[in-house]
């Protein structure tokens, strides 16, 4: 039933891919989906853990990782930001400091500026965590048809907390997602792919 | 003398192969391997941890819950996908099948540790009991991993 949900999800994502631009050809590889060059640039601002502003059209010419998460979360965010540091360290100097990796907060409410600079820091890679008003996030949430949900937790000890869509959005050079990476995807296939954009 | 040698080596492997079962196992057919508990910030007051519970006896086994010192609550949680997106609920138990195996692994079963008393660092020791529905309690070393 769940991997159901995943591929009707997948199905929903690529009608939406074809139906943006009238594409050509997906290829689904071992690792990722590969989306072609056929994505428009999805531009957005926010701002960052330092309080700049960010706008994504400022970093044409690196390569993207674009994450949407929340630093109370348990299990799907660490895991993912524990296996961007094994592609991080996979990759030479020169891809390295190309490779700015975006953790967009869903949870701007907990998620301060400073609490997402620590948060990543952790992580010991390149990233940048960015907040906005639940009106901007949502956004952009939408822009990469990602999705989340706040769940209220009566029964556990826990505070709210979030069901949301855990997906790496890899954006090239030129601003356009050029990759869908999930979870089961290996840091080894992942560092490769990324080497050749 | 190389006699007396070889019975002292004997002993200390003997009592350390003890403490191992004691410490590991309360029942002898419940084994729990590879227990870790991902590392996070400091500011984190949460965390989660994962092992693989075999069970080696003809009967299904089935953890009810787990405590740690290290946490004010410990509760089972599974992740799953549910409208595409994962989902974090807490499970009543976990069934480990006779003769069988359970791993708990990110996107599956967690032990959710709440509200942390103290920063997992890299490299500690986390002690963490778990508690069997026939009442059996195996305490285990779960090891703070980060990367
Ligand atoms: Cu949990």
């Amino acid at each position: 039933m769940f991997v159901a949900n995943k591929i009707i999800f997948l199905i929903v994502l690529l009608g939406v891919c074809f139906s943006w631009v009238g594409c050509e050809s997906q290829e689904k590889t071992s690792t990722g989906m590969d989306l072609g060059v056929i994505n428009p640039q999805r531009d957005f601002t926010l701002h960052d853990q330092d309080g700049k502003i960010f706008h994504l059209k400022d970093h044409r010419g690196e390569v993207i990782l674009l994450f949407f998460g929340y630093t109370s979360c348990p299990d799907v965010c660490p895991t993912t930001l524990s296996k961007l540091a094994r592609v991080y360290s996979l990759l030479g100097m020169g891809t390295r400091q190309k490779l700015l990796t975006l953790f967009v907060t869903i949870d701007p409410q907990r998620d301060t500026p400073q609490k997402l600079k620590e948060y990543l820091q952790y992580f010991n890679i390149n990233a940048v965590g960015l907040s906005g008003t639940k009106q901007e996030i949502d956004k952009v949430v939408d822009a990469y048809k990602a999705m989340y949900e706040k769940v209220d937790t009566n029964s556990s000890a826990l505070g709210y907390m979030f069901d949301h869509t855990d997906y790496l959005y890899l954006i090239d050079k030129e601003g356009k997602t050029s990759y869908l990476f999930h979870p089961e995807d290996k840091a080894q296939d992942m560092a490769q792919i990324i080497k050749g954009l | 003398m190389k006699t007396k040698n070889l019975c002292c080596f004997i002993f200390i492997f003997f009592v350390s192969f003890l403490s191992y079962a004691r410490a590991d196992g309360l029942s002898k057919d419940i084994f729990i391997s590879n227990a870790w508990v991902q590392a996070m910030p400091s500011s984190q007051k949460i965390s989660a941890a994962y092992m693989v519970i075999t069970n080696n006896s003809p009967k299904e086994a089935i953890l009810v819950s787990a405590s740690s010192d290290i946490a004010a609550t410990a509760e089972i949680h599974q992740m799953s996908e549910m409208n595409g997106m994962m989902n974090m609920a807490m499970a009543a138990n976990v069934h480990v099948p006779a003769q069988g195996k359970v791993t708990l692994q990110p996107g599956g079963f967690h032990i959710m540790l709440i509200n942390l008393k103290k920063p997992l660092n890299k490299g500690d020791i986390i002690p963490i009991t778990l508690h069997f529905q026939d009442g059996s309690n195996i305490t285990v070393n779960a090891d703070v991993r980060g990367q």
